[in-house]
């Protein structure tokens, strides 16, 4: 009996042990870089740095500049930034530029023989649908009730309305970055899905599109007024430009023309909008190209507080190598990968000044031979880390370089496009006035005018290359012509081949991640992947 | 201590293991079964070329395709070389992946013929022709079929460059001409800044058009003076010149200018012109002058002859001998920028 | 230090008291001297009368004397490590004995979790290797004494840096994301796993001179009472000890090392690059310099080394004790590389109240200097111009003074306006030189082990024990600002570093054992039932910087962290007839990391074993001594998924510098929300094992075969979700499931066996065979794996894979194409899909770096006062991707425009004839099956000098004394098969001297 009371005693103590240590295990993180999803709208300052983190998602690649706490993972963390991909999979594929880096599977971007296994395709995949979570995330944590919950200010949820609209022309970039990178085959979800695991569904293109355009639609009068965000937000003029661009490519996305609408939102943008163009071209593209009225969005870069191996740093830091002092640029060194091909520099007479290229004088030759060699094929000098007075950026290594995402010379060629193509509510006579004042600034003088005679699409095709080259449209604008893939229309090592050669037309369409067709089992691969 | 053996002999057992351990089995590409290029008839291709069927398809080249005892990737050329030189000056002609077949046309197999293999144009000539499979780059596995001979007769293919460089004595680039026609005529603009020595040529610089004894400059734009490849400078002095070039024939005219304008809208009316001034930075001539109700034109030298320039259909493109320009009373800069063909003027107030 | 040395003072003067007094009444005395198998005196050995708890114990010369009760006594002589010698006294007075070497070491008893066993009991794969049987010569961590002596047990030093960790493996692994490091536990401590800030190696704390034993529990049987984190297996450490009576021993052990330089890569000379240059580049000469140099010889040395250890064991009345001290300081081969330690150890283990109450306590405390060479040098060295001199000097470059001022006096490669080219190869003497990289890590681990037999229940035991284990890393990294390697044009230059990381690791261990024989049924039951409490704090903090302190190159980085694991275990044994047993744990653990619902984990274990020479009908077969089947299954669990430690749970982070976002002027700080799987929980690892232990003729050939299979269930896997439903692209979760299976033999033999001469030979043999059996929640065909193997060259790229069907992180290439002549086509892969591009379908599984057979041999031959011995280790079917020829072995190479820089190439450009990169060719991949001679060694023992009881070795090492391989780079044995700036293993020469007194 003594040993039972003795034995009680000691099984009673291990149980109180227990007990009181058991709340051990609630652990909660210490660290002051890191708070709980239920304690971090503590701070109303939450939701702008929410709103910051949605915007910052297409500049930087994560947590800390340039690099330390990804966002995304299974690939190289400077890869992985959204520019970076972006511009690789709208220029490297195109006759725009070409890449001599061993890097995985880079060169097949150019090439045009990417497949589904590609790591670069799966950073873009999943760089759009990290902005997209994000967004549906921010819309999820600030519903009514739960700002009514939290109990903020009416002056706090006002400002919130905005950011949620914000939010939502976000989430609406990236899903027509989606449906025109992948097609309509991709997830779709928003901030009606939960958390965790399940495989959302796919949409298809009529959904996705009219899914777009109905967001922007509907937060089209309610986003600031044009011209009236803070720098650096998107505002009506930037939905409006994504409207247009939606419209212009419809009829590749669900074959159905939309140019007339095209035209009523480029008007929009143009009559409406306080843009104007830049006086000089070049300025466009500099360390100091902040608060351009040319600017309808862009995704913004810093020397010290924006800093990524992605974005601008990546655009500027490739082109430059060889013999070109890396002063010019306003670095400390360049990369040595990226270069442009003949077909582009083909296309600009001798006046334009555009043709931002460094050439045999500086050791360049137009004839590429060797992919891998830097030296062969012209190096492009439009991005630059120097001011519009020639000084360099705050730092040698990340450029202060502005991305200019949508800029109004766009809008104009979209407007005559879209014009040529039969959309109504605009003129050919207003067009060519529009494109020669691009020409006129190009030229800086009316030599390269046109007149209304000129004015084809292949002439708006060929004139969208010399002006927006390296801005990230070339590849859906030779979608648009029908020419990035086949062999209508080649360049050099298009097809792995140095003269060129025709491509399947499969290649209209990044695979779907083989990892994430693997993870979802509703998804179906695009077609011949 | 004799068992020490056993374990010094373990350890060299596992040596030797280690050292005839087999690698896994390496690839080794070898070409199997029959690599064959189809003969060809008279018939299946062109016995003579010439520039009229340049674009035409020379011949079609059809092969077996090769096999290797490892599929990989090739691509295969169409060589060609003089017939009995053993494929040593081989020029490949065009290369293709994928296919069995491949055309080639006349212009490009004329340009193997006289280009690389240097051939005399005009005169028949025996070739062979074989494919050749090329697996890997750089130093690449090769394969070929069997050769299969033809007699061709080459010809010269005429000079086209998309744009024809005039180049200064030191190879610099001072201007350039623009073709105006489809047969071989070019034409623009140059000013000649101190007396140089020029060339003609393409941007390449692979065909360069010279004359070391040709006249220059004269008064006319007729093309008499002659030009031969690779054959010296033509002096010319400091001046603005209309150039004008044939490439088919091989001549070429300068033809010195300072122009003027001329007309009804102007205060000396249709007798005498008023000088323009030539902007150098700009590659343009200009005046600012004070005008009437009325009409002009632009003429070179104080001449009507052999040149001037008016504007049909008022684009803003001047053509030779066109219809007058009309202009209202102002004051006004006129700019005549002959930089660049189309040339093209404008009439803007003057501020 | 100076408590120390009073304390030290103390114990003698108690131990000479007690020396004096003896116990002397006696109905018979019986003395005499107990000898080894080399004649020498064995102080120390316990002589008993069996069935009593009287005994004695050898004094320093091997004498005893002991009072018996009568002639029927039978005296037992048994000391450590040795086969227990039982003799009937008869009408002996005087009985001399030698006693020898156990094969098996520590037959008698060997460590478990929570417990001990006796070897022949032991129903799960426990192997137990002791300070006997350690390696020998430079041995500067513990886990060094180990390698190449445990069948299933790899071993892998991470390069050949002084005091550098390794890369340990129990039977291959069984997770993929997780870690897949072993448990370790020292002296019942669990240890946190794991490195910290300015320490080569976690196991630093340790000094090798204190381990008595190692016990590798390999099997679920026996692991499983580690539960959640045996799932690796487990390596119990347990340290030296003194016993009740033992006579005061110091002991001095000192070693000289040299270490030497020989391996290197072959690069082309200054003459050939300079020749390849005026071919290949004719329009960059002028870049070229006219120097000649071997760069490789620039930063490599021959290196020495010292090690002192003194310790000193005793016992003061019922207090046995021992202390040490330790020094070691070694340099690098790579210049500048440097480590030093000082060690010191307490251990006392008193009893009291009748030993019903035994206390142990143990402390173990080191410091630990480390000077870090930048490992950049390696491979800067390989790839830097030889042209270019080490120094700036004129009659060499022809270049101003500019350089000489500006850039600390070493050559670096200059833009014309006098700035470094950035990505040019950084001058390897100046990495070396110009960076000064220090950390002072201390470590401490204490625990205190209290120990009670129940008064009223001598058959209940409760045992506390109380750990603490800290640890604490501090360096600093200073670069100058003229360091042309780290010059920043834009804000100056230079690198300005300090961190700190602080490891605190809380035991709370506490257990009752219950102990009864049963004689009514023949039967034992051995029945345990403990709680466990590990608290762990993981705290970094630190300032990166340039040496200007610029803003804008400035952060401070801290991580802190805490993590609870709480367990509840038990266990049963049951032997009936000393024949037939039984043994059964339950553990029930809980982890922080996961979420209370899925927090708890349950891991059962069941074994049988079968002592068939018990049995009646194989009394008779003299030549076999013993025969035991073991049959066991368990199931192990796995939560370290590295350094997330709050997986579960819905978080935001708050930007660090450069990541936030300019709206109108200002840069917002911004938020990000985590990804996260709430219902994230234990991986599991169920294990059968089957086993055979044998012995031969008296147990001189002994041994065991063991059969196994592991499968590991829902793996803790990092993997890509489906985009768009969670907040990043890749979480860990648990998917996937994979399988090891192996047999492990091992045979020890005694081939001869004499007073004066004694042959030992140790052989294990082990295969292994992993497979990935399920990645993914689907069965998609298509889908390749998760790649991984990082490789140097194009960023980003990996050679290896996970994939279903194949076992882990095999490589994943393209296969070359070859001429006739053996030579690669450059640029020519099998099209394995016949589609017409080589694509990344066409890349095809193929070998992965884990050996499939290894080896481990190790003999020792005694004659007289000589002792001779080696062990070495052999691979099989491991496969190595060369990286460093990969890279550097194209002439692609030679001119970088990225700068523009010049860099020199391998030789083994001339035999591929690369022009270009072809990194996922298979031509790099390489058979690396290898044998090692991991150490010869010949020691001569002075005994009883001056007859002062004083004895001496002399041993002479050679440590790494050569490599067998195939391979041509640097070394065949790298951990994780990608062979990319290794540090070279040097040969080591040791001598050394052992004291005894
Ligand atoms: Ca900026
Ligand atoms: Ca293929």
């Amino acid at each position: 009996m003594k040993y039972l009371i003795k034995l009680t005693a000691i099984l009673l103590g291990f149980v109180f042990i227990y007990t009181s240590c058991i709340d051990d295990l609630d652990t909660e993180p210490i660290d002051p870089d890191e708070t709980t999803a239920s304690a971090v709208f503590d701070d109303p300052g939450a939701y702008k740095a929410f709103l910051a983190k949605m915007y910052a998602g297409l500049a930087v690649s994560g947590q800390q500049g340039p690099a330390g706490m990804p966002d995304i993972s299974g690939i190289d963390e400077g890869f992985s930034q959204y520019l970076r991909a972006y511009w690789e999979h709208q220029v490297l594929t195109t006759e725009e530029a070409i890449i001599g880096w061993d890097d995985q599977t880079i060169k097949d971007f150019h090439r045009q023989e990417w497949g589904s296994s590609d790591n670069f395709i799966a950073a873009m995949y999943y760089r759009i649908y990290y902005q997209i979570s994000l967004a549906n995330e921010f819309l999820r944590s600030t519903t009514e009730d739960k700002l009514n919950e939290r109990g903020e200010s009416d002056q706090t949820k006002a400002e919130v309305a905005q950011y949620r609209n914000e939010a939502r022309f976000l989430r609406a970039l990236s899903y027509w970055h989606a449906l025109d990178l992948f097609g309509g085959g991709v997830p779709f979800v928003t901030e009606d899905d939960p958390i965790g695991s399940f495989m959302p569904s796919p949409i298809n293109k009529q959904n996705l599109f009219e899914f777009i355009e109905s967001e922007l639609l509907a937060i089209e009068d309610d986003i600031t007024a044009v011209g009236t965000n803070e720098y650096g937000r998107a505002d009506q003029g930037a939905v409006w430009t994504l409207l247009a661009k939606l419209y212009l490519n419809a009829e590749v996305y669900i074959n159905q023309g939309k140019y007339t609408e095209c035209v009523t939102y480029a008007k929009k943008v143009i009559d409406e909008g306080p843009y104007t163009l830049e006086d000089n071209y070049e300025h466009l593209f500099l360390a100091d190209n902040d608060h351009l009225q040319e600017v309808i969005f862009s995704i913004n870069f810093d020397g010290i507080e924006t800093r990524t191996y992605g974005g601008t740093t990546f655009i500027i830091s490739a082109a430059l190598g060889g013999d070109i002092p890396p002063e010019e640029f306003g670095l400390g060194g360049g990369w040595a990968g990226t270069r442009t091909t003949k077909a582009l520099v083909n296309k600009f007479d001798a006046n334009d000044g555009r043709a931002l290229f460094y050439d045999e004088s500086y050791g360049q030759s137009l004839e590429i031979n060797d992919e891998s060699d830097y030296q062969q094929g012209y190096a492009v000098g439009k991005f630059k880390n120097v001011t519009s007075t020639g000084a360099p950026g705050s730092d040698v290594t990340y450029p202060d370089t502005d991305f200019p995402m949508f800029r109004l010379a766009d809008v104009y060629l979209m407007y005559a496009e879209a014009v040529l193509r039969g959309g109504n509510g605009g003129t050919v006579g207003q067009a060519v006035t529009y494109i020669n004042q691009l020409r006129q600034r190009a030229y800086g003088d009316a030599s390269g005018d046109i007149n209304s005679g000129d004015l084809t699409l292949d002439f708006i095709l060929d004139e969208r290359a010399r002006e927006l080259y390296w801005e990230c449209h070339r590849r859906t604008d030779l979608i648009r012509y029908d020419r990035l893939t086949g062999g209508d229309y080649v360049w050099p090592w298009k097809g792995d081949i140095k003269e060129g050669t025709a491509t399947d037309s499969k290649y209209n369409l990044f695979p779907l991640p083989a990892a994430d067709v693997n993870a979802n089992t509703n998804l179906e691969q695009n077609p011949n992947y | 201590m004799k068992h020490l053996k056993y374990i010094i002999l373990a350890i060299l057992g596992i040596g030797l293991l280690i050292a005839c351990e087999e690698d896994f089995d390496d690839p080794v590409l070898q070409q199997v079964g029959e690599f064959t290029l189809n003969e060809l008839n008279a018939g299946d291709f062109e016995p003579v070329l010439s520039d009229d069927i340049a674009e035409d398809t020379f011949a079609t080249f059809v092969w077996t395709p090769v096999e290797y005892n490892v599929p990989t990737v090739n691509e295969y050329t169409i060589e060609v070389d003089t017939a009995g030189n053993n494929f040593e000056n081989a020029v490949v002609v065009t290369t293709v992946t994928d296919t069995n077949e491949a055309s080639v046309s006349v212009f490009n197999f004329n340009l193997a013929l006289t280009g690389k293999l240097g051939f005399e144009p005009y005169l028949s000539a025996d070739v062979e022709v074989r494919v050749a499979s090329i697996a890997g780059e750089t130093n690449p596995h090769k394969a070929y079929t069997n050769a299969i001979s033809m007699n061709v007769t080459s010809y010269d293919p005429p000079f086209e460059p998309e744009k024809l460089i005039v180049y200064g004595s030191d190879d610099t680039e001072i201007g350039y001409l623009m073709p105006v026609d489809e047969q071989g005529t070019y034409e623009g603009y140059v000013y000649v800044e101190a007396a140089n020595e020029i060339q003609f040529g393409d941007e390449a610089r692979e065909t360069i058009l010279g004359n070391d004894g040709a006249a220059g400059p004269d008064d006319d734009v007729d093309l008499n003076d002659d030009l031969f490849e690779d054959q010296g400078y033509i002096a010319v002095d400091s001046g603005y010149y209309q150039v004008t070039v044939n490439t088919y024939d091989y001549n070429f005219d300068m033809y010195e200018t300072h122009w003027g304008v001329i007309g009804s809208a102007m205060p000396d009316g249709w007798d005498s012109d008023i000088d323009m001034t030539y902007v150098p930075e700009d590659n343009v001539w200009t005046i600012t002058q004070e005008t009437a109700d009325g009409e002009f034109k632009f003429r070179p030298n104080d001449l009507w002859d052999p040149l001037n320039y008016g504007d049909d259909g008022a684009d803003g493109v001047p053509e030779e001998y066109g219809a007058n320009i009309a202009i209202s009373a102002g004051t006004w800069t006129i700019t005549l920028d002959l930089s660049e063909y189309p040339y093209s003027y404008t009439v803007e107030e003057a501020k | 230090m100076e408590i120390l040395k009073t304390n030290t003072l103390r114990f003698l003067l108690m131990v000479g008291l007690l020396t004096v007094t003896s116990g002397i009444f006696a109905q018979k005395m019986v003395s005499g001297e107990v000898q080894d198998e080399e004649g020498g005196t064995l102080p120390g050995v316990n002589v008993t009368i069996k069935g009593t708890t009287e005994g004695t114990i050898t004094d320093s010369k091997g004498q005893y004397s002991i009072q018996v009760p009568g002639n029927d006594a039978v005296l037992v002589f048994s000391f450590v490590g040795y086969m227990k010698e039982e003799i009937p006294v008869g009408d002996r007075t005087k009985i001399d004995v030698a006693l020898f070497p156990d094969i098996e070491s520590l037959s008698e008893i060997v460590v478990i979790g929570y417990g001990v066993t006796k070897k022949e009991d032991a129903t799960g794969s426990v192997q137990a290797i002791d300070s006997r049987d350690f390696n020998v010569g430079a041995i500067t961590a513990p886990q060094d004494l180990l390698t190449g002596k445990v069948a299933g047990v790899q071993i892998t030093s991470n390069s050949g840096a002084p005091g550098e960790g390794s890369t340990i493996r129990i039977r291959g692994g069984s997770s993929l994301s997780a870690s897949n490091d072993p448990l370790i536990v020292v002296d019942g401590v669990p240890l946190a796993g794991g490195g910290i800030s300015g320490s080569r190696n976690p196991l630093n704390a340790i000094n090798p001179n204190d381990i008595e034993t190692f016990t590798i529990l390999k099997d679920a049987s026996a692991t499983a009472i580690y539960g959640s984190r045996a799932s690796n297996g487990v390596i119990l450490i347990t340290t030296k000890k003194s016993e009740v009576g033992s006579e005061l021993k110091v002991n001095y052990n000192g070693k000289l090392n040299v270490f030497s330089s020989n391996k290197r890569v072959d690069v082309l000379g200054a003459d050939e690059f300079r020749s390849l240059i005026e071919e290949r580049h004719p329009t960059h000469v002028d870049m070229l310099g006219n120097a000649s140099t071997d760069w490789q010889d620039e930063i490599y040395q021959n290196a020495m080394g010292t090690e002192h250890n003194v310790s000193i064991a005793g016992a003061y009345k019922m207090l046995p004790f021992r202390a040490s001290v330790g020094y070691s300081n070694n340099d690098g081969i790579l210049k500048t590389d440097n480590n030093e330690r000082f060690s010191g150890s307490l251990n006392l283990n008193p009893s009291f109240l009748d030993d019903h109450l035994k206390i142990n306590i143990n402390a173990k405390a080191s410091v630990t200097n480390n000077t870090f060479a930048d490992r950049g040098a390696i491979g800067a060295a390989i790839q830097h111009d030889p042209t270019q001199p080490v120094n700036w000097d004129t009659t060499f470059t022809g270049i101003p003074i500019l350089g000489e001022t500006d850039w600390g006096g070493y050559y670096a490669r200059l833009q014309s306006n006098g700035q470094p080219v950035q990505l040019a190869t950084a001058n390897p003497v100046a990495l070396l030189e110009q960076r000064d990289d220090k950390s002072t890590v201390n470590n401490f681990i204490g625990n205190a082990k209290i120990d009670y037999k129940f008064h009223f229940l001598p058959e209940l035991r409760a045992n506390l024990n109380l750990g603490y284990d800290y640890s604490k890393g501090e360096g600093d990294v200073y670069v100058p600002q003229n360091a042309a390697f780290a010059y920043n044009a834009g804000h100056g230059g230079g690198t300005d570093n300090t961190y700190t990381q602080i490891k605190k690791n809380e035991l709370l261990d506490f257990y009752l054992n219950y102990v009864k024989e049963i004689s009514a049924i023949d039967s034992k039951i051995d029945a345990m039932a403990g709680y466990s409490y590990q608290y762990f704090l993981d705290d970094s903090y630190g300032v990166n910087s340039n040496v200007a302190n610029d803003s804008a190159e400035t952060t401070y980085p801290d991580n802190p962290k805490e993590l609870v694991l709480l367990s509840f275990y038990g266990r049963l044994n049951y032997t009936l007839a000393n024949k037939y047993l039984l043994t059964f744990t339950l553990r029930n653990d809980q982890t922080s990391r996961f979420s209370p619902d899925t927090r708890s984990g349950m891991f059962p274990s069941i074994a049988l074993g079968w002592k068939i020479h018990e049995e009646s009908f194989l009394s008779n077969v003299d030549a076999l001594s013993q025969l035991k089947l073991r049959l066991g299954w368990g199931v192990t669990g796995q939560q370290d998924i590295g350094p997330d430690w709050y997986v579960y749970m819905p978080r935001y982070t708050y930007s660090l510098p450069g990541a936030s976002y300019l709206f109108g002027n200002s840069y917002y700080q911004t938020i990000r929300p985590s990804g996260y799987d709430e219902n994230i929980k234990w991986e599991e690892t169920t294990t059968y094992n089957a086993a055979i232990d044998y012995g031969f003729l008296n147990d001189r050939i002994t041994g065991s075969v063991d059969v196994y299979l592991r499968k590991t269930k829902d793996l803790l896997n990092y993997i890509p979700v489906p985009a768009g439903s969670n907040l990043t692209n890749y979480i860990n979760t648990n998917v996937g499931d994979l399988e090891n299976k192996g047999v492990e033999f091992s045979i020890n033999a005694k081939p001869i066996s004499t007073p004066d001469m004694v042959w030992d030979v140790g052989l294990n043999v082990t295969y292994n065979e992993n497979k990935i059996t399920k990645l993914t929640l689907s069965d998609d065909p298509d889908y390749l794996g998760v790649p991984t193997g990082g490789i140097s060259g194009g960023v980003g790229s990996n050679i290896q894979i996970h994939s279903v069907g194949q076992p882990f992180s095999s490589f994943f290439v393209y296969e070359q194409i070859y001429d006739d002549n053996g030579d690669p086509i450059p640029g020519a892969f099998v099209d394995q899909n016949g589609d017409g591009q080589i694509t990344e379908s066409d890349k095809v599984h193929k070998e992965n770096p884990a050996p499939d057979v290894s080896f481990g041999i190790n003999s020792g031959f005694s004659y007289k006062n000589w002792y001779f011995s080696f062990s070495g280790r052999a691979n099989f079917g491991n496969y190595v991707y060369y990286n460093a020829e990969s890279v550097n072995g194209t002439y692609q190479r030679l001119y970088r425009p990225e700068g523009p820089y010049l860099s020199n190439v391998t030789t083994g450009v001339y035999d591929s004839e690369f022009e270009n990169a072809y990194y996922m060719s298979d031509y790099y991949l390489r058979n690396a099956s290898f044998f090692r001679m991991d150490n010869i060694s010949l020691s001569y023992k002075f005994n009883n000098i001056a007859n002062q009881g004083i004895n001496l070795t002399v041993t002479g090492t050679v440590n790494n004394a050569f490599v067998i391989t195939k391979y041509d780079g640097i070394d065949p044995e790298i951990s994780g098969g990608i062979d990319n700036n290794f540090y070279p293993r040097p040969t080591a020469y040791v001598l050394g001297v052992n004291v005894n007194f």
